[in-house]
């Protein structure tokens, strides 16, 4: 494993933190972009917890630098940036984990092992939109009830028999196909909402 | 890129998204021998399903962790470890933990008891609660938390999010021990990890100081006391004990640092026994906290029973001692009203604990138990009635002095309490000692001597409620200097408290600390000093290092090696003590004012004047910030600093120090005190030295005049003023007013010192060297021969003295005597 840190890095990480920046903030950083970026980080093959560094790291830089954003209405330049730094995060715990490793600094041509710019970007598409299915999930969730999210749960994600789901919640197949159907499209349309907002 | 085509419009790649959005989310983990999983909550260390079990029927909460959390084996397996010790608990009011694993995907889950319910942060919690309810049902998770301390588990991380309230209104406790120890786990490895530093923040308005320091191992039991603080602070007001939603820096310096908000403050209804309870919980060093959840709920149903708490019953005692250990003086309403009250509490919890003593020594004796309840009912309602009389707020009562009060409180009591001597020995006990410290020493012999008399007869007078009374009257005896009587009465004392409480009880190191007293006045240092020791040794078995009395006996410790002028030590002990006091997060302040003030006149005396300063600056600052402008000790501080300024030569700070003193002793206590008296007698030698006699003469005269009413008039305290102002007299050669003076002196002096003594022939010598210039030249010889005619003995200042009288007196051959004298001298 990578680098240990004393407990106090606790202490180091937040005094690091900008005093303008409060906790809510950094919450909702954290509840918005962390699984996307450890997600991400689990593609390169980094552990679970060099993936939690990864966010870490990412989130310090954006916490510090949030205003630059702020008020750039230029549509997919967070996004962009938010990939820059992941990928300058990632590759650096991946060079740290190398010399950890003993297999010496990187050298440039080692260096582009990394630099393939159409699979980093297809990476991040992909946790990209599950950042947005997360997201919306969890929006939709509170607005229908236990069983018909059960039944969507059983039956369209977990690709459960109907007629067994039904049977189970005791409810009609009508109603699970039902339930699939509404969610899957109040998802849709949340998902349209959140990229439309995407700043 | 975002150009990429709606994906989210396609069914099948939206499901296929959900599928792999989350590894444990969409797609339920499959665990053997559960069914029926769902999705309840999502959190920063993993996710919540309802499940059933299958083998048992019983509908269970599944908690998958994270990935990433557990990583190493050894994690792994204290949290097995862990996990095993709280499967054991078996407690109503804690969730129940059944059962660990892990899924096919490899995750860490553990099962518990399934409890519906809203969290006890909801708003609808409080709202639908009375004060009582809130506080019964505090005092209910306080014994749960305790039952899980008892056996070793502590949670570390409660929070409102943690307990649920069912329907029926029970507490649940989730995630015992368990919550805080995943996260720690994650520390030990790879330092502090993503996951985890959202879940510190969501834990954050609820974790302690320590938690804070990052210390583990600080945590402990009370740890939880302190959270259980926030949560009963949250319940009555519905806010956090600091504001919410600030930045970092100032949540953490919030709990490392600040005050909470009295919770008083918030909701003006709150009795203040329940905001001394929150507040005990949410001291910031927790050796002052309740030292265990069981204590916390003990304290709440105290109040609920309408007892004594225990948070203020630790503290009266000491406060009292300390008041009357403190120089007798007027004082205020203000302050008499303070020591009502005191004096109230001391009682109310003396007969208190005897009632519950009683009761356990012999729990049939309820008729015993009852009748001492009863007592202390009655005790309650006549102090009651008499705060009540004195209350300044009442308009168009004329204020009672101090006097007029206790005297009427004296005087109703035989009347009210006919026919019932062990309440009034209890009353009179309480007002005797308000006399005491107030200084009123017969009125007070005579109520502490009635009190000892109903007493004996009652409880015997080998019984340590006689000593407490023998203490009280032994203090009378000490201040009126029978030192004899005062030890006396305070062996027996110390004597039946060790017999009855053990020799280790807090009353001996009490009586012990009034011994240290007595034995420092008879100059036996020694023995002070290890009295204090002693005293100190037993009150640490029980109290925090930083608890009151502890550094009361550093403070009486500093004064000891002050007075013996070893002012180093007596430096290295005070400042000690004052770090302990800065370092503890107190309200109080008055012991830290009385450190902060020894220590200034230790550094003064160590002529460190710049410190001396500081301290007494700060200390001057505080006992106006605590008793205002008009406080007999603000008088002492200020005469204090203002000579640190003389020695600093800044003799306008001084001067304007000792006329604020004066004013303070004039408008206040009365001119015949020992604080104007000090005050204008030290302005009196500044103008003096300033050269500014026409100003000093009559305050140093009047300054005499007092020390003639507030002490004896032939006090060694007046001698020695009056000596020093007929010395300043003859050294500005003004040698009649110097006769004149020295004279008096020399009388005052003479009653109780022999004729030979240093201070008798300075007088003298000093009185024949003023006749000399007067040309009193018989006298001014008898005087000047004063102590003997032998050349040895005599300074060269009196030898030269002898030479002008003879000259003067035309005899040169006496002359030429002491002149040969003075030259052998001087060789």
């Amino acid at each position: 494993m990578a680098v240990t840190m004393a407990p106090s890095t606790h202490v180091t990480l937040l005094e690091r933190l900008s005093d303008r920046m409060d906790v809510q903030a950094w919450q909702d950083f954290h509840d918005r972009y962390g699984a996307l970026l450890r997600g991400f980080a689990r593609r390169y093959q980094l552990q679970p917890a060099d993936c939690d560094d990864v966010a870490q790291e990412v989130l310090l830089a954006l916490s510090t630098q949030m205003d630059d954003f702020k008020y750039d209405p230029h549509k997919g330049m967070f996004r962009s940036y938010l990939k820059t730094l992941a990928l300058r995060a990632v590759f650096k715990r991946v060079r740290q984990n190398r010399r950890d490793r003993g297999q010496g600094p990187i050298d440039s041509g080692a260096a582009t092992d990394f630099q393939d710019e159409a699979a980093d970007e297809s990476r991040w598409e992909r946790e990209w939109q599950y950042h947005h299915v997360r997201r919306a999930m969890s929006r939709v969730e509170a607005e229908f009830s236990e069983t018909n999210r059960l039944a969507f749960i059983r039956y369209a994600v977990e690709g459960r028999n109907a007629r067994e789901v039904a049977a189970l919640l005791g409810i009609t197949v009508d109603q699970v196909y039902q339930a699939k159907t509404r969610i899957l499209k109040r998802l849709s349309e949340v998902i349209a909402e959140q990229v439309e907002a995407e700043g | 890129m975002s150009d990429h085509p709606a994906w989210y419009a396609d069914d099948a790649s939206l499901v296929d998204c959900l599928r792999n959005a989350s590894p444990h989310w969409g797609r339920a983990p499959h665990i053997p021998g559960y069914e029926h999983l769902l999705q309840i909550q999502r959190g920063g260390q993993g996710v919540i399903y309802r499940a059933l079990h299958r083998a048992t029927g019983r509908t269970v909460a599944i908690k998958v962790l994270l990935e990433g959390t557990l990583a190493s084996e050894s994690n792994r397996l204290r949290f097995e470890r862990e996990f095993d010790a709280v499967a054991r608990l078996r407690h109503p009011d804690i969730v129940s933990v059944y059962d660990r694993g892990t899924t096919a995907d490899g995750l860490c889950y553990y099962a518990m008891e399934y409890v519906e319910g809203v969290p006890i942060g909801d708003p609808a919690v409080r709202e639908a609660r009375s004060l009582r309810e809130i506080l019964a049902l505090v005092a209910r998770i306080a014994d749960a938390v305790q039952h899980a301390h008892q056996r070793g588990i502590i949670h570390r991380d409660l929070k409102p999010g943690n307990i649920v309230i069912d329907p029926e209104g029970n507490p649940h406790i989730l995630d015992f021990g368990l919550a805080k120890l995943v996260e720690s786990n994650i520390a030990d490895v790879s330092g502090p990890s993503f996951s985890q530093t959202g879940e510190f923040l969501g834990s954050l308005a609820w974790a302690s100081p320590e938690q804070l320091d990052l210390q583990p191992d600080r945590v402990d039991s009370r740890t939880d006391v302190y959270s259980l603080g926030v949560i009963l602070y949250q319940l009555l007001t519905g806010l956090r004990p600091y504001p919410q939603h600030r930045t970092f820096r100032e949540i953490f310096e919030a709990i490392s640092v600040a005050s909470p908000t009295p919770p008083r403050q918030l909701r003006p209804d709150l009795p203040d026994d329940v905001s001394t309870i929150v507040l005990r919980c949410l001291a910031k060093e927790p050796a002052r906290r309740y030292q265990t959840p069981g204590d916390l709920a003990e304290d709440l149903r105290c109040f609920l029973a309408g007892k004594p708490i225990n948070a203020k019953r630790d503290r009266t005692g000491y406060v009292l001692r300390k008041l009357i250990a403190r120089h007798p003086g007027a004082a205020g309403l203000a302050s008499l009203l303070f020591l009502m009250i005191v004096g109230f509490a001391v009682t109310m919890s003396f007969l208190y604990q005897r009632a519950t003593s009683a009761e356990r020594m012999a729990r049939q004796n309820l008729e015993e138990a009852r009748m001492e309840a009863a007592k202390s009912d009655a005790v309650r309602d006549f102090m009651t009635g008499m705060l009540s009389q004195a209350d300044p707020n009442i308009r168009g009562r004329p204020s009672l002095t101090v006097r007029e009060l206790l005297d009427a409180a004296t005087r109703s009591i035989q009347d009210r309490f006919a026919g019932h001597p062990e309440i009034e020995a209890e009353v009179r006990q309480s007002i005797g000692l308000a006399y005491l410290s107030l200084g009123h020493l017969e009125e007070a012999e005579q109520n502490l001597q009635r009190a000892l008399d109903l007493k004996v007869p009652l409880v015997g007078r080998g019984s340590a409620e006689v000593a407490d009374v023998l203490t009280g009257l032994a203090r009378v005896r000490l201040e009126r200097r029978d030192y004899s009587e005062g030890e006396r009465l305070l062996l027996e004392a110390l004597d039946t408290y060790r017999r009855e409480l053990g020799a280790q009880s807090v009353p001996v190191a009490d009586c012990l600390v009034q011994l240290a007293d007595l034995r420092q006045a008879q100059f036996r240092f020694d023995e002070a000093l290890a009295h204090l020791d002693e005293a100190r040794t037993i009150y640490l078995a029980s109290m925090a290092p930083d608890a009151d009395p502890v550094i009361e006996t550093l403070l009486m410790k500093g004064v000891v090696h002050l007075v013996q002028r070893r002012l180093d030590r007596a430096r290295d002990i005070l400042e000690e003590a004052l770090s302990l006091l800065r370092q503890r997060n107190s309200n109080d302040r008055t012991l830290l004012i009385d450190v902060l003030a020894r220590l200034g006149l230790v550094q003064l005396n160590r002529q460190a004047f710049e410190q001396a300063e500081a301290l007494l600056t700060e200390a001057i600052q505080l006992q106006r910030e605590v008793y205002g402008n008009e406080h007999p000790h603000l008088a002492a501080l200020l005469t204090d600093r203002a000579k640190v300024f003389e020695y600093e030569g800044q003799d306008e700070r001084a001067a304007a120090d000792y006329q604020a003193a004066r004013d303070i002793g004039q408008a206040v206590l009365g001119r015949n005190t020992p604080e104007y008296a000090r005050a204008t007698w030290d302005l009196g030698c500044l103008r003096w030295r300033l050269g500014d006699r026409a100003a000093a003469s009559p305050l140093l005269e009047e300054a005499i005049e007092r020390y003639q009413s507030v002490y004896e008039p032939d006090h060694h305290f007046v001698g020695a003023s009056l000596l020093q102002y007929g010395l300043m007299l003859h050294d500005a050669s003004d040698y009649e007013q110097a006769g004149v003076w020295l004279q008096k002196a020399i009388d005052t002096l003479s009653r109780h010192q022999n004729a030979d003594s240093p201070m008798m022939l300075r007088a003298r010598h000093a009185l024949g060297e003023c006749l000399i210039e007067t040309g009193d030249f018989q006298d001014a010889e008898s005087h000047l021969l004063a102590g003997g005619e032998s050349g040895q003995k005599m300074e060269s200042a009196q030898l030269e003295a002898l030479v002008r009288l003879y000259e003067r007196w035309g005899k040169p051959d006496r002359a030429e005597h002491y002149r040969s004298m003075l030259a052998r001298q001087e060789q």
